[in-house]
């Protein structure tokens, strides 16, 4: 009965909402409604997700798992970061600066250890597989664009060389299309089997 | 007839006589009648046949009667052995002792015959011992392939014997399983070390012998144990009883030469132990290690016939298995190392690179170049927009990313500011609230925008993700909360598109094909301009191909050239040079690794050619 109800409440809002999407403005009142409770329910999908998380590590801390001591580090963080923002409020400067001072040192320094990893990745892909169809497409088109990307062409300013530079860095549009269009239909076809029940990710 | 039975009776009672005495006891009173009758004819034929030899010999008649009553006078009653036999008998046995071929030709015939006759029966019998005996080998044999094992084969066996064994067991004077009349390979010769230990082993027992004492010492015990007699009693003999067990043995064919293995086996570790100890006695071998090495324990079945080269590999691929499941830790440590070592320098080398131009001041430029084609279009929708006009500004990138967007964005933040337009920033991630902070912070630093500044209106977090962004692009106000629209600056802007520009700064396309996607229906006049990253720039390209963006910035060359348009080139000129450095960087490394690809393709293809 209750995987009924899952499966006819699911059905009966991805039905409301598309038809609601292509008779706008007509319909526009319900869809507010149902998007608002939607992103009522998600904030508290959010609110659970970030309850468990800190469950976890306190379980973890309890039962002094392995690196458990992480685990007190995440937990101290956040009752710093979340009485910060309670106290001196989101929009705070002092606030900002202490968050900025933290976040972005830390997620810069794992950017930069991202394109060492990527250097040493496409070096090694040579050094074990040689000269492939698939290494040589992947080594050409690094090389290539990482020399366009360095400007030293276009700092010559000579129109043949730009015509070519501009064909060349539209290339990747067939690709990003091809992408983008794969990505369309997958969403277009796990949206049908919502409507029509047969993916039913929500009641199992 | 009756002279047969009597003949029998005599004998039955000569044999009983010797065993116990009598075997009539009671005299005839106890024989039944028929017998007794016989007994009393036999008795009486007796004493005629006594009487007529000795009336022949002395040649004098004499009365029946009488003689039987002077037999039966002289006859005791309990007569011995040999005393009934009849006098021509015991004239013809004296003769015979006499005279060895006193046989008859009667009697040599029936001798010849029954020899003859005795011969053919043993061979008969041992024919059928042969039939039966290839019959249960046969058996046997078929069990065994039926089970899998490989037929015994002598010449296999002697195969198999090592052939320091071999020499030993010719040093020793052993020539097992030779055929007659070979002889051992003469021109096989024991080692020079074998044949000196030999010679020390000798020439130390005869010194025990001579001695006549055998103390406790553990050396002189190990050479007595690998004497050469106790060699050569324990090897032949346990040899020739597996063989025999093989012969006769009714048990499975396959067990037996198993045993036969097994048995030659123990022989063989028994004498390398022996030799090992010889060897340490003379110095040359450690006998401990070598004990260990032989003395190991077999788990192998009993039915499993192991040569010793099938042995060695099985227990090489036993380690080999043994070892897969652990690493190679030496191996895996080294390449540790190595892996770790270049990582480092490789680290160093782009920071070297990266960090040159922050050191270096003289080398700073301005960014070179013709600004693209959808930076061309953004700087004049830029252009296009009159003074306080409203821009809705979306900052929808990581912190992590903040660096290169804050670069991107800068030269755009101060085109707007320089139009003197009504800046609305609004985030789908948490962090966006405060980066947009940091952003003007950085971009607006000279005065000549703090008024432009303190227009500025943050909305913040918009939460809910798509659906957030598909609400706020239907009713913009139900969005947030009514104190947010209290503000001065957005008493007009009830919808998305009461804004002049839509200016979305993503790191990523999932953020910005959410707005593309979820706003970009909403948007009737006004135009949805992008600044990327430059990893994100090729997938924004069909955006701007179908007309769905406006205008698109990417990446730190097109920001460097947007701001070289705009005649600004104090911020990207250092940066730009770094992130030059490292790019060429990059590009040297990839082209070493083609090298090197380029080696490691001939080298597989040989290693292909040498396994043709």
């Amino acid at each position: 009965m209750k995987k009924v109800i899952s499966i006819i409440t699911a059905i009966g809002v991805g039905l409301a909402v598309v038809v609601a999407y292509f008779l706008r403005p007509l319909l526009d009142p319900m869809l507010e409604l149902l998007l608002q409770w939607g992103i009522i329910l998600g904030s508290m999908a959010a609110l659970v997700g970030i309850i468990n998380l800190l469950v976890t590590h306190w379980h973890k801390i309890r039962q002094k798992k392995e690196y458990f001591i992480f685990s007190f580090v995440v937990l101290l963080s956040f009752a710093l970061s979340f009485m910060g923002g309670i106290v001196l409020g989101p929009q705070d400067e002092t606030y900002i600066r202490w968050l900025a001072a933290l976040q972005v040192p830390i997620e810069v320094s794992l950017m930069a250890l991202l394109a060492l990893t990527l250097t040493y990745a496409g070096f090694q892909f040579f050094r074990m597989r040689g000269w492939t169809p698939l290494s040589l497409a992947f080594g050409v088109s690094a090389l290539l664009f990482l020399i366009l990307d360095i400007g030293f062409f276009q700092a010559l300013e000579l129109p043949f060389v730009n015509q070519i530079i501009e064909f060349l860095q539209h290339l990747p549009l067939a690709g990003g299309r091809g992408i983008l269009i794969g990505i369309s239909l997958g969403a277009l076809l796990t949206g049908l089997r919502v409507l029509f029940g047969a993916e039913r990710s929500y009641g199992e | 007839m009756q002279l047969g039975l009597a003949s029998a009776l005599n004998a039955l009672k000569t044999e009983y006589d010797k065993a116990s005495g009598s075997l009539f006891p009671e005299a005839d009173k106890d024989l039944p009648d028929l017998l007794r009758g016989l007994h009393e004819e036999n008795s009486n034929y007796a004493r005629a046949v006594k009487s007529s030899s000795v009336s022949q010999s002395n040649g004098v008649d004499e009365v029946p009667g009488q003689k039987d009553d002077a037999a039966a006078d002289e006859q005791p009653p309990e007569s011995k052995a040999g005393e009934d036999i009849p006098e021509w008998l015991k004239k013809v046995r004296q003769r015979v002792g006499d005279e060895g071929d006193a046989y008859g030709d009667l009697v040599k015939k029936v001798s010849a015959r029954d020899s003859s006759l005795e011969e053919e029966m043993d061979k008969e019998l041992s024919v059928q011992f042969e039939d039966w005996i290839g019959r249960l080998r046969n058996d046997a044999r078929q069990d065994a392939a039926r089970d899998g094992f490989e037929p015994l084969d002598e010449e296999d066996l002697q195969s198999e014997i090592p052939a320091w064994l071999r020499h030993l067991r010719e040093s020793q004077g052993v020539f097992p399983n030779l055929p007659e009349g070979s002889t051992p390979n003469a021109g096989e010769k024991l080692p020079d070390w074998l044949g000196d230990t030999r010679e020390e082993l000798q020439a130390a027992t005869g010194a025990i012998k001579a001695e006549g004492m055998l103390n406790d010492n553990g050396i002189t015990q190990q050479i007595r144990l690998g004497s050469s007699e106790e060699l050569q009693d324990q090897q032949p003999l346990a040899e020739e009883e597996h063989k025999t067990d093989l012969v006769t043995g009714q048990e499975d064919l396959g067990a037996q030469a198993a045993d036969i293995s097994l048995g030659l086996d123990d022989i063989t570790r028994q004498m390398q132990v022996s030799h090992a100890n010889l060897g340490g006695a003379a110095g040359g071998l450690d006998p401990p290690a070598v004990e260990e090495g032989f003395w190991e324990e077999r788990a192998e079945h009993p039915m499993l016939r192991v040569a010793r080269s099938q042995r060695s590999r099985a227990e090489l691929l036993k380690a080999l298995v043994a070892a897969e499941g652990q690493p190679a830790e030496k191996q895996a440590a080294q390449r540790k190392r190595k892996t770790w070592l270049f990582r480092l320098l490789l680290a160093l080398l782009l920071l070297t690179a990266v960090s040159f131009p922050f050191i270096s001041t003289s080398n700073q430029t301005p960014q070179m170049g013709t600004l693209p084609v959808e930076a061309q279009a953004l700087m004049n929708s830029i252009n296009a927009l009159e003074s306080g006009s409203p821009v809705l500004i979306v900052t929808d990138y990581q912190a992590g990313l903040s660096a290169e967007m804050e670069q991107v964005a800068n030269p755009l933040i101060k085109h707007l500011a320089q139009k003197q337009v009504q800046m609305v920033f609004l985030s789908t991630y948490p962090e966006g609230a405060w980066l947009a902070e940091r952003l003007l912070d950085v971009s607006l630093i000279d005065d000549a925008f703090s008024q432009v500044r303190e227009q500025v209106v943050n909305l913040g977090f918009l939460p809910g993700g798509r659906m957030g962004l598909l609400n706020y692009a239907m009713d913009a106000h139900t969005a947030f909360t009514e104190e947010v629209w209290e503000s001065s600056n957005l008493k007009n802007l009830n919808h998305i598109n009461d804004f002049s520009v839509v200016l979305i700064l993503a790191d990523t396309l999932d953020s910005a094909r959410s707005w593309l996607e979820q706003t970009g229906p909403s948007l009737i006049d006004t135009p949805m301009l992008m600044a990327s990253s430059t990893q994100e720039a090729a997938m924004m390209l069909p955006y701007l191909d179908s007309g769905q963006l406006a205008g698109m910035l990417s990446g730190l060359q097109d920001a460097g050239l947007y701001e070289a348009a705009l005649g600004d080139t104090v911020m990207t000129s250092t940066i730009w040079s770094a992130y030059q450095a490292g790019l060429l960087v990059m590009a040297a490394l990839i082209l070493v690794s083609f090298v090197i690809g380029l080696e490691t393709n001939a080298s597989t293809n040989q290693e292909v050619e040498q396994k043709k």
